[in-house]
Parts: C-alpha cells; structure tokens; sequence
C-alpha cells in the first residue's frame, strides 16, 4: 500500500499550491528552508516549554511523577483519539462537529445493550465484544450519515455536522431516562484501570495504536495521499480520476468509528455510561487538530501536529492545577494558544511564499 | 436547583436541540391555545380541585421525587395533580409547556422555573388569569407575582459538606472544590457555604476551587492533579453529581481512597450506588418530596381562602448521608426515586 511520495508533496505533508520550481525547497534559499523545516515542529517546542515551566514551577517538580503522567495521559485518550478523526477531517477541508455527540451516543446505546445483555445472564466477553461492535457500527453509521449528507446533498460540512450534533448530542438523554448505565461487564473496567508495567494504561495503548496506524495511513498509504490531495485541490482530484465523494464519505466514517471507540474508552475508565459524556469534545478535538498545523481552509495537517496538539490541550488542565492556577484560566490559554498557532502559522507560511 | 444536580447543564449542543425542538412545540402551543377558551367552565363550578405540576425535567429522579411528596399531599386534600414537561431542563422547552397549560384553567400551578426571568411572563399569564402559582426548588428574580418560593438551602449544603468533610478529616488539612460552571446560582451557592463554612476550621484550608465544565472526564483529572500537587489534601467537594463522581475516581485512581473523602450533592440512584462503593464518601441530600408537600399545601391555602397560612418564602433544611448512616431509614427515606407514584 505504500507509495512514494510525489514531488508536490512535501515533507511537511503539505501539498504546496505553486508546487512548480519556484515552490520547490531545493530550489530556494537555505534559510528560507530552515525557517520552513524549524517552522514546521516549533509546536513540539512549545510543549517541551510547557513541560519544563510546569514542571519546574510545582512545588516539588509533581509533572515529572508517574501519576502525573498516568492522569495526563488518561485524561488525553478520550481528544486524542477523536482528533485523530478530525485530522483526516479537517484534511479534506471540512470539519466534523458531532464528534463529541457520537462519542456519548455510542456509548449509552453500547451501554444499554450490554446492561440488557447481562441482565439475560450473558457472558461478559462476549457482551464486551459485542459493545465494542454496536459503538463502533454505530459511530460507522453516523459518520457514513454525515459523509452522504456532505457529498449528495452538497450540504456544507459544517451545517451538516451541526446537525448531527444537535440530533445525536440530545439522544442520550432518552437512554436509560438519561441516567447513567453502570451494569456493565467487568472486562470494560478493567481495560480503564489497569496498567501496562506500572505506566501505560490500556486506554492509553489503544489510543496509541490508533495514532500510529492512522498516521502510517494518512503518511505512507494512497488513501491518505488522496485525502491530502482532495483538501488542497477538490477539482484536480476529481480530474485526476479520485472518487471523491466516495472518499470523502470514508474519511467521515473514519471520524465517526473513532467516535465510538473513545465512547468506549470513556465508559472504560468510569466503568460506566454517563449521557454527558463527549459534551464539548469536539472543541477540543479541533483545537487540537488545528494548534497541530492543520489548515482548516484543507490540504494541510500532520499526525504528530495532533498528538502535540491533544498534548499541548491536556497539560492545560492538568499542568496548571499542579503550578496553582484556578481552573477558569484554562479555557483562557488554551483559546489563546490556538489564535496563536494559527498566527505563527500564517506567518511562517508568508514566510516562506517569499 | 436541580439543573446542575443531575447535571443537565449540558452545553451548548443541548441548547441548540432545545431551541430545534421548541420550534416545533410553538406550533403545539398555537393549537392548544385555540382550543383552550372554549373547554373552560367546568372546573370552577365543582369544589374539587385541580393542581398543575410543571417541573424543570421530567425525567429526573429529583423532580420525580418531588412529585410523589406533592401527589400524596395532594390525596390527602383530595387534589388531582397533574404532571406536565419536558424532558430536559430548558427554558425554550418548558415556556411552550406553560403556555400551552394555561388553556386546562389548573386551580394552582406549581412550577420548577428553569430560568428566572424568561419564565416571568409565561408565568404572569396565570397571575392574571387568577391562578396562584407556586416557585418549586428554582424560583423567579421578579418574586412579587408568586403566591410562595420552596426551596432547599443550597448554601446550608455547602456548609453541611464542609462540615461532614471536616469530620471525617478530624478538623485538620486541605480541601478544594470541583464546581460544574461559573455562574450557576445553585452550584455557586453550594461553593459560598463550603467556603464560608471551612473558614471556622483553623486547621484546614481550601486551595483550590476548580471547575470541570460539567465533564466526568475533567473533573477526573483535576482531582488527580490536585492530590498530587497538594499532598495534604483531605477532602474534595463535588457540587453535583458528574463533579462528584470524577472526583471520587480520581481519588480511587491516585489510589488515596480513605485518605481523600469526596462529598457528592443530591441523592439519586446512580449516587447512592456512588456512595454504597466508597467512590464518594459523602452526599448531601435535599428534600424534593418536602418541597412538593409543602407547595401542595401553600397552593391549597391559596385557592381556599387561607392566604394568612402562607409563608411566602421557605428554605429547606438538608439532609446528609454517608456510608455510616445510608442504611438508617430516617436517612435513606429522602434518597431520590426514579420511579413515579401517587
């Protein structure tokens, strides 16, 4: 499945607009390219600031604690993996509200089946397996919903996915009477609480694996290539002989599977099905995608932008209660963070257009 | 109160489904209306009385509760009550309710307000039609049209949970708040009482007061960061249940179950199953079946002519459950149910 990378795309994973000789690196001056090359990761340098300012700052250094690892890493699961979605998403140059939505969905309607299930004395791996499924059928569904929607109706990705967040993110509440779902096998809540050698929870292993196998799709595959090619450029896609409304159907469920694994993976880690669950999550996963250096105008975006951007999100809750500050201040950097990104990015990007 | 005790303090993609939805509802209510002048008479000519129950949400066990304390009071008096809603706690879904009720002539309505100054006019177009009306748990800003306000005390409860908190701490360490939002008036009054209230213990602290926007998740992590940075940390209060339940996780996460004691507010099923694990070590419990009880009361006073009986304004006292006590009938009698009677 892997496939050499054309000359238009460049290491970035950025399909550059003027691929021709003067868009070429190799072709400009080497600051330009350095500018370019240190450009493209100074985000993984803000985090290691952030490391070090919150780790230093604690009274008695608590960042650089297994605890603090296993609480930041535990609270990034859940953004990680629908950002994940969203980057394919936001890849194409559209945008997937009901992320959130379907995480709570999937999981009280995975919830109730398995409640139901158990209560007729069923076995509790094979309820599991079976909850894993009707999350992930389910997410499939929504997202293959969204996807239709998007490219027979020529509805805009944004109002279609406000849709499906309004509809979906209201359901909940008609599970169960909107009360949460707690009779649910004990193999889910062992996948939340334990731990791999003492620092890695299974949660946190799933999402992991999650990152690296899509990130080798949207990096090293066709299928990731064509969803690059089709946010930067809709009609050449077309042209070049790209299904892209197909496409763009498979990247909307990508979304919404993913949707449901971290349905599961929330639902692991309380050992229950909550209706909030997910509520607002779709704001951080684009936070994420976006402080990542994706473009939301398409075409632009990288795996590990979103891990550092999910990251960088994670440590604002986390990291700021270990150096003292109030917890409203979060919500107040992290807005700050991504106007900022956004801001150096469209500067670099000047930059090097010079 | 209870918009946050269940944590129906959703979001914005809640609002966004209500203010779909309403739109729908508003047609409803246009018929209903139209229908409503002609289908009259009958009630004021019989001595026997009907009183409308309009909660904040149908569905949740504390207003589920608070009808049934109503509904056997109201069999006392030989009072039908009638139970109308919506299932979830916005105002856009609960106007088209109340305006649409108004056509039914209810001798009394008794009503959970889910918003203080957009209900008002809903509201008032039963003060002039001459229908008392009786504010349950929330209440209006503009209370001069009500016959009476029923409430439970939510700064009391704050001070009930610091209280229990310190007991159990033996008076000495430091405590935080996880909160759901900044202005929330119920929430924040439980936060005004926890704080005033640790004040008079010389040996303890509050060092932080968090908020987790209402996300299990959230709440979670901030309760594990706050255990780790502060290792004298004894208690955290969870003002409502998702608050109190990632709080509670979080601790047994950190592994500082029985060091760290988590008080959760409210006392529905999935709290007290809370509460009966060790998750949390403390509930604050209101009493919706007394404020239904009451309110039947005020509003029979009112329609048979005995205003003096009134007391306009009532803050119920709370009630607070821990495992040592859950299983006490003279407690477990004010757990929430979810199931509707009478």
């Amino acid at each position: 499945m892997a496939i050499k990378l054309p000359a238009a795309l460049t290491p970035s994973g950025t399909v550059s607009p003027n691929a021709g000789p003067e868009g070429d690196p190799t072709k400009r001056s080497p600051w330009l390219n350095a500018v370019d090359k240190v450009g493209d990761f100074w985000i993984v340098g803000v985090l290691v600031f952030m490391v070090l300012v919150f780790g230093l700052d604690s009274p008695s250094h608590d960042l650089f604690t297994r605890a603090s690892w296993l609480n930041t890493s535990q609270y990034a699961v859940e953004f990680l993996i629908l950002a994940v979605g969203e980057t394919f998403v936001i890849i194409t140059g559209g945008i997937d509200l009901s992320v959130g939505a379907v995480l709570g969905f999937t999981g009280m309607v995975s919830g109730a089946v398995m409640q139901s299930m158990l209560s007729s004395h069923d076995n509790g791996l094979v309820t599991t397996v079976v909850g894993f499924v009707v999350a992930l059928l389910l997410g499939a569904f929504i997202g293959f919903v969204n996807g239709y929607l998007i490219t027979r109706l020529k509805l805009p990705p944004f109002i279609v996915t406000l849709g499906t967040l309004t509809a979906v993110g209201a359901a909940p509440a008609l599970i169960n009477g909107g009360n949460e779902i707690s009779n649910i096998p004990n193999q889910i809540s062992t996948i939340g609480s334990a731990e791999i050698g003492n620092w890695i929870y299974y949660t946190v292993l799933v999402a992991a694996v999650v990152c690296i196998l899509m990130g080798l799709v949207l990096h090293r595959t066709r299928f990731g290539l064509r969803t690059y090619a089709v946010g930067s450029n809709n009609v050449g896609a077309r042209r070049a002989g790209i299904n892209v409304n197909a496409h763009l159907v498979r990247v909307y469920m990508i979304s919404g599977v993913l949707g449901g694994l971290a349905g599961m993976m929330v639902m692991a880690n309380f050992s229950v099905a909550t209706p909030v669950a997910g509520t607002n999550d779709e704001l951080n996963a684009i936070a994420a995608v976006v402080i990542g250096g994706a473009s939301l105008f398409g075409g632009r975006g990288h795996m590990l932008g979103t891990v550092v951007g999910t990251f960088i999100i994670a440590l604002l809750v986390t990291g700021l209660v270990l150096v003292g500050v109030s917890g409203s201040w979060q919500q107040v950097a992290t807005g700050i963070i991504i106007v900022a990104a956004v801001a150096v990015d469209q500067v670099r990007l000047r930059l090097a257009e010079r | 109160m209870t918009k946050e005790n269940s944590g129906r303090t959703r979001g914005w993609r809640f609002r966004l489904a209500a203010a779909g939805a309403s739109a729908a509802l508003v047609s409803a209510t246009v018929l209903a209306g139209a229908a409503g002048p002609a289908a009259t008479a009958a009630s004021a000519a019989s001595k026997h009385y009907t009183f409308l129950l309009i909660p904040g949400l149908t569905v949740d066990p504390f207003y589920i509760t608070m009808h049934n304390g109503a509904a056997v009071e109201a069999a006392k008096l030989g009072v039908t009550l009638k139970w109308a809603g919506a299932t979830t706690f916005v105002a856009t879904l609960q106007i088209p309710v109340v305006n649409s009720e108004l056509a039914s002539k209810p001798d009394a309505l008794l009503i959970a307000p889910t918003d203080e100054v957009a209900l008002f006019k809903p509201i008032d177009a039963y003060v002039k039609a001459g229908i008392p009306v009786i504010a349950v748990d929330t209440t209006l800003a503009n209370t001069s049209i009500l016959t009476a306000a029923i409430s439970s005390d939510n700064y009391q409860g704050g001070e009930a949970a610091a209280d229990t908190i310190a007991k159990l701490a033996h008076d000495t360490g430091q405590v935080a708040v996880i909160n759901v939002n900044k202005g929330v008036s119920t929430t924040d009054l439980r936060q005004d009482g926890f704080l005033f209230e640790m004040k008079k213990y010389p040996n303890m602290q509050v060092v932080a007061t968090d908020y987790d926007q209402d996300s299990l998740t959230t709440a979670e992590s901030l309760a594990r960061s706050l255990i780790l940075s502060h290792p004298k940390l004894v208690g955290i209060f969870g003002t409502n249940l998702y608050s109190a339940e990632g709080a509670g996780k979080g601790v047994i996460a950190a592994g500082d179950k029985g060091k760290v004691f988590v008080s959760g507010y409210d006392a529905e099923p999935a709290e007290i199953t809370l509460l009966r694990e060790g998750v949390v070590n403390i509930l604050v419990v209101q009493n919706p079946a007394a404020e239904g009880a009451l309110a039947v009361q005020d509003a029979y006073d009112a329609v048979t002519g005995n205003k003096s009986m009134i007391k306009k304004s009532v803050l119920l006292p709370n009630v607070v459950a821990t495992q040592a006590n859950m299983n006490d009938p003279s407690i477990s009698k004010y757990f929430y149910s979810s199931t509707l009677t009478g």
